[in-house]
């Protein structure tokens, strides 16, 4: 049978199973108009071939990584992959993204997704050399670092240019943090995806693909690049974007009172001890160069290079905001090459920072308080700051090493085994272990409490809060661009209303494969959806519009949501903060006082399920908003399983 | 063999690779453009191969006039090293910057 030509997507979706080796090829077009691509398209697999008894690290847990239809184009940042599968904390949706070159090359070779499904029998990696599927032995590299892992397939392949995405010591010990690196350090890091990898024995994919990409309307296509690129270059924020990265908004952040210290005792961190981590003196003294993505004009990657102390001669992509506030706030490092080796560290061994560091705060915490002594800890001290043996600690969660077994568990899980009343001071949502300040802004928290896949700000919180403090003219035009009064960092009203149209732009984007660093999500100034749904429209030769690309996030959204409910029970209760940010105050700094009241957190909760046409007693969906969305089939699932509301 | 020109400011992200597949062909590719990025992750050295003549599928670049497709598609603080490059002003200096 011929198959119809589409654009922008290569029409391919390649299904490999590991327990049977058996290779095939699917259409994407039977699922493209419905779901977009990237996010989108692996959410529709996902549901309709995961059992909501499956646990996670079953043969029958599927993986699938997805490249959206912008990628491998001319379309700045369309460079993103996404992987979902189910999350190891929650066993509800599992998620996550990451940059680099691999998604371009997997296009390239001919594919838009890979589905992976069943166990290998021993370790393997899958090689995709454009149509010559192949799985390889792996034994030579179980247990090898990312770094290695990447260096050993390129020498077997005997290509330098091929592109891998691997996994670590971490993966293959099924911690539950794992990741999935791509380029050495650009990591699909939530929802512990990597150790889903290792549980399938899948060491690596690796992939060249000597193919190109077409579009539908060539001219035109070019026609919305250029002008998107325009755009971008009159983005006020796009100098320092460029030059620091995100860690360039550092002050911003904790002037904001948004960096979790000392495991969210408080929100804002002594200024003296910020002062160690500023932008500029990571420029000047570890800088090398600029680094970026593929097809990224902003370049927000920095590669850098340690000359003295313990750490010298370390040479690494350097890291992005949230590494700081993880490494220097949650855990209080001073030590400004600590953060760029703490980073590196947890990307070889494979281990997402966010779910590596939270379980180590938290211990540190315990010990503080006395919960924890040395005997418990295998005789280290957990001191706040000291690096040595918060790399120790790493190394042992990585490894399942004594103390470092319990903390593999995660924050929520550890606390559960270890008891003692220190459940509190785990800070997790939906079970996952959690980077963001809850407390403040006040969107920020709210989109991380609400992201389907537990915690997270990539999936709804709003970065305009802080991003456009002090620029007025961009803050007035920000509020109309997303229809709200405010987006003062404390101010309830109409969060909201901002977080579900972040909700909805990250869930375009993510399934179209633009980095949301170029889009209005970093700075209003830049990408909206008009100019993505032109971009698409040019592509694919497929007219769309935002209120069509809006209506299929609502769609992905709503899977999600239903994925959540069916699989993993989750509910209302599950969208509240962790205890500890409604209980207590922001300690210092500029909202010194600040509580986040847990009233207004209802009211801002009841209007985000009404706004979606959720029920907000208990969070559930209802049917009525389901067949609005064509998703008569996912109420009848949810009804099957009493969890429908009744309106 | 072509000589690889290593960089002091080329940021790796390739899309003058991807715009010079698309200048050729209306496609976008990696392996039939004149051009090509060497991304040495590990030591963060970039290096830009420029064919000059057809080889492996890489067809030979074919405008040399300073408005190459390619150089719009530059991040702002690589172009005129890239510019450079093209003119052929930068030859390759062994496992060094060009």
């Amino acid at each position: 049978m011929k198959r119809r030509k589409v654009y922008g997507y290569t029409g391919k979706i390649l299904r490999v199973d590991l327990s049977t080796e058996a290779i095939s090829v699917e259409p994407t077009v039977k699922y493209a108009k419905e779901w977009l691509g990237g996010r989108g398209i692996n959410m529709s697999i996902v549901y309709s071939e995961l059992k909501p008894w499956t646990i996670p690290y079953e043969p029958a847990n599927r993986i699938v990584i997805g490249a959206g239809p912008l990628v491998g184009t001319l379309a700045p940042g369309a460079t993103r992959l996404s992987i979902a599968s189910k999350n190891v904390f929650s066993y509800g949706v599992g998620t996550a993204n990451c940059g680099g070159h691999f998604a371009p090359e997997l296009k390239f070779a001919g594919y838009d997704h890979i589905i992976l499904q069943g166990r290998s029998k021993k370790p393997v990696y899958l090689w995709i050399d454009d149509d010559h599927i192949e799985l390889r032995d792996a034994h030579g590299i179980w247990g090898k670092t990312t770094w290695e892992t990447d260096d050993l397939i390129k020498q077997d392949i005997g290509d330098e240019e091929i592109q891998i995405l691997c996994i670590g010591p971490a993966g293959e010990n099924l911690v539950r943090g794992a990741c999935i690196i791509a380029n050495r350090n650009r990591a699909a890091g939530k929802c512990g995806l990597g150790a889903i990898m290792g549980s399938k024995n899948l060491k690596a994919v690796a992939v060249r693909g000597t193919g190109s990409v077409e579009v539908a309307r060539p001219g035109r296509f070019i026609k919305a690049v250029d002008s998107a690129r325009e755009k971008l270059e009159k983005s006020p924020l796009l100098q320092g974007f460029a030059k620091y990265g995100t860690h360039g908004i550092w002050p911003l952040k904790n002037e904001a009172c948004s960096v979790p210290f000392k495991n969210f005792q408080d929100a804002h961190m002594p200024p003296e001890i910020e002062i160690k981590m500023n932008p500029d003196m990571f420029m000047t003294t570890y800088k090398k160069r600029d680094m970026a993505c593929m097809i990224c004009p902003l370049h927000c990657s920095n590669f850098y290079h340690i000359d003295h102390g313990p750490y010298c001669g370390l040479a690494t992509e350097g890291f992005q905001l949230e590494i700081s506030a993880e490494l220097g706030g949650k855990l209080a490092i001073e030590y400004p090459p600590a953060i760029i080796k703490g980073h590196a560290f947890c990307n070889q061994l494979g281990l997402d920072v966010d779910n590596a560091t939270n379980p180590i705060a938290w211990a540190f915490e315990c010990y503080q308080r006395g919960i924890l002594a040395e005997r418990d800890t295998d005789g280290l001290k957990l001191e706040w700051g000291d690096y040595g043996v918060i790399f120790e600690l790493i190394r042992k969660m990585a490894y399942r090493e004594g103390f470092g077994n319990i903390l593999a568990e995660g924050s929520k899980h550890a606390s559960e085994i270890v008891g003692r009343d220190s459940g509190y001071y785990a800070i997790t949502m939906k079970g996952q272990d959690l980077y963001e300040e809850i407390r403040l802004p006040i969107g920020w928290g709210f989109g991380a409490c609400v992201a389907t896949r537990g915690g997270g700000h990539t999936t709804g919180a709003p970065s305009v809060e802080i991003n456009t403090v002090g620029a007025s003219e961009v803050a007035e035009f920000a509020k109309r661009l997303y229809g709200v009064k405010t987006i003062n960092p404390d101010e309830y009203e109409d969060k909201a209303k901002l977080v579900i149209y972040f909700e909805r732009h990250q869930e375009i984007v993510n399934s179209l494969g633009i980095c949301m660093f170029v889009t209005c999500w970093q700075d209003p100034t830049q990408l909206t959806l008009r100019e993505t749904a032109e971009l698409y429209s040019a592509a694919t030769g497929w007219e769309t519009t935002v209120d069509e690309l809006v209506r299929i996030a609502d769609r992905i959204l709503n899977l999600e949501k239903a994925f959540n409910v069916l699989h993993a029970n989750l509910g209302r209760k599950d969208d509240y903060p962790p205890e500890r940010c409604l209980k207590e105050p922001v300690k210092s700094g500029r909202y010194k006082g600040f509580v986040l009241s847990r009233q207004e957190y209802d009211k801002m909760l009841d209007e985000y399920y009404q706004l979606h046409g959720w029920d907000s007693d208990s969070g559930l969906q209802t049917r009525k908003c389901l067949e609005n969305l064509d998703l008569a089939n996912v109420a009848d699932d949810l009804e099957s399983a009493l969890k429908i509301a009744e309106m | 063999m072509q000589e690889v020109i290593y960089t002091e400011k080329c940021t790796g992200c390739r899309s003058c690779e991807i715009a010079c597949a698309y200048h050729h062909r209306r496609v976008f590719s990696r392996k039939i453009s004149s051009i090509e990025i060497i991304r040495r992750e590990q030591e963060g050295e970039f290096g830009i191969v420029v064919y000059r003549h057809t080889e492996n599928g890489h067809i030979a670049c074919d405008c040399a006039d300073g408005k190459e497709f390619c150089l719009r598609y530059c991040p702002e603080i690589a172009r005129d090293e890239l510019k450079a490059i093209l003119k052929g002003e930068v030859v390759s200096e062994e496992g060094g910057v060009g």
